[in-house]
């Protein structure tokens, strides 16, 4: 009577072999396939409770959004100029180079496709936010954020009273704006200021606003929820995976 | 389907067991979040080659190993030190055949720490193959396939991954004072 060789007992484990006869009356491979099954067993058991932490999970979200936002940029039309005598034509060619960067400024977010660029645009700001929440740009202290931001776009952002806990510069439609993230009650918020206005970032009016200070503008792009009013010349734009209601929240307590 | 969207959709649900696998490969560190985000960075970038309505999961595993294997050999070429750990050393034989009488008990002896570790000082081959096979509960075929060898080599691998791994515990189990009868 031989003994069950380690190819079978592996069989056996994989359930894709029956069980010989012989393992009834042979306490040793009885014995040896119990083990071998209380062993997998165990190392099934010290792996069950490990699960990705919420940073991990974020870290990679952000590659996913910077993904995003890079095939849609790949995807937007390219303006490609017209080529003059360069003796003759260079002065009406810059003036032409001019024109065109100021028309497709203006045109940039009319299209929906670009429109949808904007939103994910935001959406990865937000994840990059939350990359770097642990390490921020600056302290936590709203007054020094505001004075960090102010000196690197040149403008004082309207921040919350309270609740910020990190700021940054980002790129934004080709040009650098603020940012900053707020701790909201149940996840953190990033609160963008961008130039452009809701309307033109695709967002429209929200129903209830009752409670509103201001008129607060509502999207959804992904996995996040997005809002935003206007303070000035410039569009507040919230953005997390929270309710419109903590964005709105968010929002309404900034002190300009 | 096949853009950054896809991908999140189809990919990302399998986070939880690509990063298990990495802290089976690195143990519980930063090393295995970095594992983990470098196999879905480069998972990503490769998305257009994925199959959709085949196996997402085995796809990142695979990805995974090659990830392991280049930044092994990148360590090489840069001339950095590799640690000597048990994935570089022979492995040393199993001192004695014994059986655990009661080795499920014996078993919960351990903490999930210990087994983790106890895993990692298998050779990186067979501790990835053990986790394949035992803790996602792929079939032999498909860790034969994300391992690159042949179904036979999963059985003898798996099969002596266990062995090493029962010598491992019994040291501990030795050192806690807690052994199975020999026989």
């Amino acid at each position: 009577m031989s003994h069950l060789t380690q190819e079978q007992f592996e069989e056996i484990l994989q359930g894709a072999g029956r069980v010989p006869e012989h393992v009834d009356q042979c306490p040793d491979c009885r014995a040896r396939l119990e083990e071998k099954r209380a062993l997998a067993r165990r190392v099934r058991g010290a792996f069950s409770a490990i699960q990705a932490g919420p940073d991990l999970m974020n870290r990679i979200r952000a590659d996913i959004a910077a993904e995003q936002a890079v095939t849609i940029a790949r995807a937007r039309p390219r303006i490609i100029p017209l080529r003059f005598h360069r003796h003759i034509w260079s002065a009406f060619a810059a003036a032409a180079v001019i024109l065109i960067a100021v028309a497709s400024v203006t045109f940039y977010i009319s299209t929906g496709s670009q429109i949808k660029a904007a939103q994910t645009e935001l959406v990865g700001i937000h994840h990059a936010n939350l990359s770097s929440l642990a390490q921020p740009a600056a302290g936590h202290d709203v007054n020094e954020l505001g004075t960090f931001v102010q000196n690197k776009v040149g403008s004082k952002p309207a921040m919350p009273c309270t609740g910020a806990c990190g700021c940054s510069v980002r790129e934004f439609c080709g040009r650098q704006v603020a940012s900053y993230v707020v701790k909201g009650p149940n996840a953190p918020v990033s609160v963008i200021v961008v130039p452009q206005s809701p309307k033109a970032l695709g967002m429209t009016p929200a129903k209830d606003e009752a409670a509103a200070k201001r008129t607060v503008w509502q999207a959804a792009c992904g996995n996040c929820n997005m809002a935003s009013v206007r303070i000035g010349e410039y569009s507040y734009c919230a953005v997390g995976q929270v309710t419109q209601k903590e964005l709105a929240g968010v929002l309404n307590a900034l002190s300009e | 389907m096949q853009g950054p969207e896809g991908f999140e959709q189809i990919a990302l649900p399998h986070l939880d067991s690509v990063y298990r696998a990495a802290v089976a490969l690195c143990g519980r560190s930063d090393d295995a979040e970095d594992l983990t985000q470098a196999t879905f960075a480069r998972a990503l970038e490769r998305f257009h080659t994925f199959a959709v309505g085949t196996n997402c999961k085995a796809w990142l595993f695979q990805i995974m190993r090659n990830v392991r294997i280049d930044h092994f050999r990148h360590r090489k070429v840069a001339g950095n030190s590799v640690p000597l750990d048990e994935e570089l050393l022979p492995t040393e034989a199993p001192a004695e055949q014994t059986v655990w009488s009661n080795a499920e008990d014996l078993l919960e002896n351990f903490s999930d720490e210990q087994i983790i570790r106890a895993l990692k000082r298998l050779p990186e081959d067979q501790r990835l193959t053990l986790f394949l096979v035992d803790v996602e509960q792929l079939s032999q075929q498909e860790v034969a396939d994300i391992t690159g060898v042949a179904v036979g080599t999963v059985k003898s691998r798996t099969s002596r991954a266990r062995d090493e791994l029962k010598s491992h515990l019994l040291s501990y189990a030795k050192e806690l004072g807690f052994t199975g009868r020999n026989r």
